[in-house]
């Protein structure tokens, strides 16, 4: 077993070198033109504006919070698993301890945490990719995901402005009248 | 110790050849799709002393191509991250396939090999980490370039990446809950067995199609390929390797179809019974109906690693079909699909899975 994590090594090794050799014969046989036109940064042609190393998007951050608490969640529901099927049938190192339903039910409360976890999430509305403020506050909960009216109610909002229109234009012929 | 290690470096040349020339084959097979599609003729113009073959010296061009471009480091970028970038990106990815198994045990003589280049024990949680360090290539090589669109794709391809990954995750989680281990030779071997009467093999995909749907998912937006190529949209959407070039952005494109390639055989081998085929035991084919057809050693090796590649080939296939038939979403549906819909469906699926393996008393 431990001689097959050396052969990991070994597949690492022979992918380094592979990735190694392929930048060094791309480096000998690659014209090297260098000209101050040639370095600038790409960027659509356009010259970079401002700062690149900024601060970003909060919303960024919070995904990534997010995930470190899942993931570590994760990382422990792996083991529990794996050893669930051999504690239900009591058989291997769970031989005899009668151990298949706390297993289970311990299981079951850390996913339900879990769960809990995510639900105050999304009930926060961290979960929500577009945002938008009022304001120095964030908007409502019911305000926070944009919608986007249906093609229905643009057509309606169409009509009622266009017999609006109408009904007014309609007033100012009898106004001639 | 010797023989056996020069035994494994054979067998880590075969996948490493194996999964490259893979990989280059994909470039010419993704054109040719993307241009029947299209109704195009496609790429058909690379000859090699007159010989075109249907365009597949394309692949040999390209990577002239690659090795003799000017090497363009922009002014004023982190040279050491973003030479160190498609390193890192290429790497993970290449490292992770020395945990696939691509065929059954194969007796020379006395000796039995294993093909499979590491059999660890912890082979599924090995893969997964690789995949994860994947991220590190991304969010460094936008972050290296100095270009505003650089470092906005960097973030968003790992925001993307990260958010899957729970997804895929959990999934995983039902199915090491089925198959009672992660070393992955060990699960193939578990979907050998058959249920109802020996008619239906216990593939993954039976005893999960919850869990192979959810993974199938999460998998596509983890190889950022579309609908899920928000990070970096060839012709639409300018991405983290922006300000790369030459052999550099090969190594990105490299990593592109290296990762489709290791998410085909990882569904392949939880899913789709690895190398196993259906009613063929170590022994020889044993058909529900009572026929039986004894088959040597060798040629049950053969069939399983054919068996195998033509899975993964298949997959390829899909994801390919499905890169030219689905639009892109929208970056918000796409956190969205991650975090409130694949996420709650996998967890859900693991409670389900609990709960049936109770009534089938662990013997499921």
């Amino acid at each position: 077993m431990y001689f097959d994590y050396f052969n990991v090594l070994v597949f690492a090794a022979v992918g380094f070198v592979f990735v190694f050799a392929n930048m060094i014969i791309g480096s000998v046989i690659r014209p090297k033109r260098k000209t101050e036109q040639g370095r600038e940064v790409y960027e659509c042609g356009e010259e970079t504006l401002g700062e690149t190393w900024v601060k970003f998007d909060i919303r960024y951050y919070t995904v990534a919070l997010v995930y470190v608490i899942f993931a570590v969640e994760i990382a422990f529901l792996f083991p529990w698993a794996i050893v669930l099927k051999e504690s239900f049938a009591g058989t291997g190192a769970a031989q005899g301890t009668g151990i298949g339903a706390f297993a289970l039910v311990e299981g079951v409360l850390f996913i339900v945490v879990l769960f809990l976890g995510l639900a105050y999430v999304w009930a926060k509305g961290d979960l929500d990719w577009v945002l938008s403020y009022q304001g120095g506050d964030y908007a409502g909960r019911s305000d926070r995901s944009r919608k986007l009216p249906s093609v229905e109610e643009i057509r309606a909002a169409a009509e009622a402005a266009s017999t609006e229109a109408e009904e007014t234009d309609e007033g100012g012929e009898e106004a001639v009248a | 110790m010797i023989e056996a290690l020069l035994i494994k470096l054979v067998v880590a040349s075969v996948v490493f050849g194996g999964v490259l020339n893979l990989a280059g084959l994909h470039t010419w097979v993704e054109r040719k799709q993307s241009a029947l599609i299209q109704d195009r003729i496609g790429a058909n113009r690379a000859p090699i002393f007159g010989f075109k073959l249907l365009g597949l010296f394309h692949g040999i061009a390209d990577a002239i191509k690659m090795f003799t471009k000017e090497d363009v480091i922009p002014r004023g970028v982190d040279r050491t991250l973003h030479t160190l970038a498609p390193f890192f990106s290429v790497f993970f990815a290449l490292v992770a396939f020395a945990a696939i198994p691509f065929g059954p045990q194969l007796h020379l003589g006395e000796r039995v090999i294993d093909l499979q280049v590491a059999r660890i024990d912890a082979a599924l949680l090995y893969i997964f980490a690789m995949l994860s360090l994947g991220v590190y290539g991304v969010i460094l090589a936008g972050f290296a370039s100095r270009n505003n669109y650089a470092i906005m794709g960097g973030m968003r391809a790992t925001a993307q990446m990260i958010s899957y990954e729970i997804a895929l995750g959990i999934a995983l989680i039902g199915v090491l809950m089925v198959y009672g281990t992660m070393d992955l030779s060990a699960a193939v071997e578990a979907q050998g067995r058959t249920i109802a009467g020996g008619w239906i093999p216990l593939w993954g995909v039976v005893a999960q199609p919850v869990g192979f749907v959810v993974f199938l998912v999460a998998a596509l937006a983890e190889t950022k390929r579309l609908p899920f190529d928000l990070p970096e949209g060839e012709s639409e959407i300018i991405g983290y390797f922006v300000e790369y070039s030459g052999m550099k952005f090969g190594m990105f494109f490299l990593t592109d179809f290296l990762e489709t390639i290791l998410v085909a055989c990882l569904a392949t081998t939880l899913f789709f019974g690895g190398w196993q085929i259906p009613f063929l035991q170590a022994d020889g084919f044993h058909f529900p109906w009572g026929t039986e057809i004894p088959v040597a050693n060798w040629l049950y090796v053969l069939l399983g690693v054919t068996s195998f590649t033509v899975k993964v080939l298949a997959f390829c296939f899909v994801f390919m079909q499905i890169r030219w038939t689905l639009p892109r979403f929208r970056y918000d549906q796409l956190m969205d699909l991650g975090w409130k819909g694949l996420f709650p469906i996998a967890v859900v699926n693991v409670l389900v899975t609990a709960g049936v393996m109770i009534l089938l008393g662990g013997q499921g």
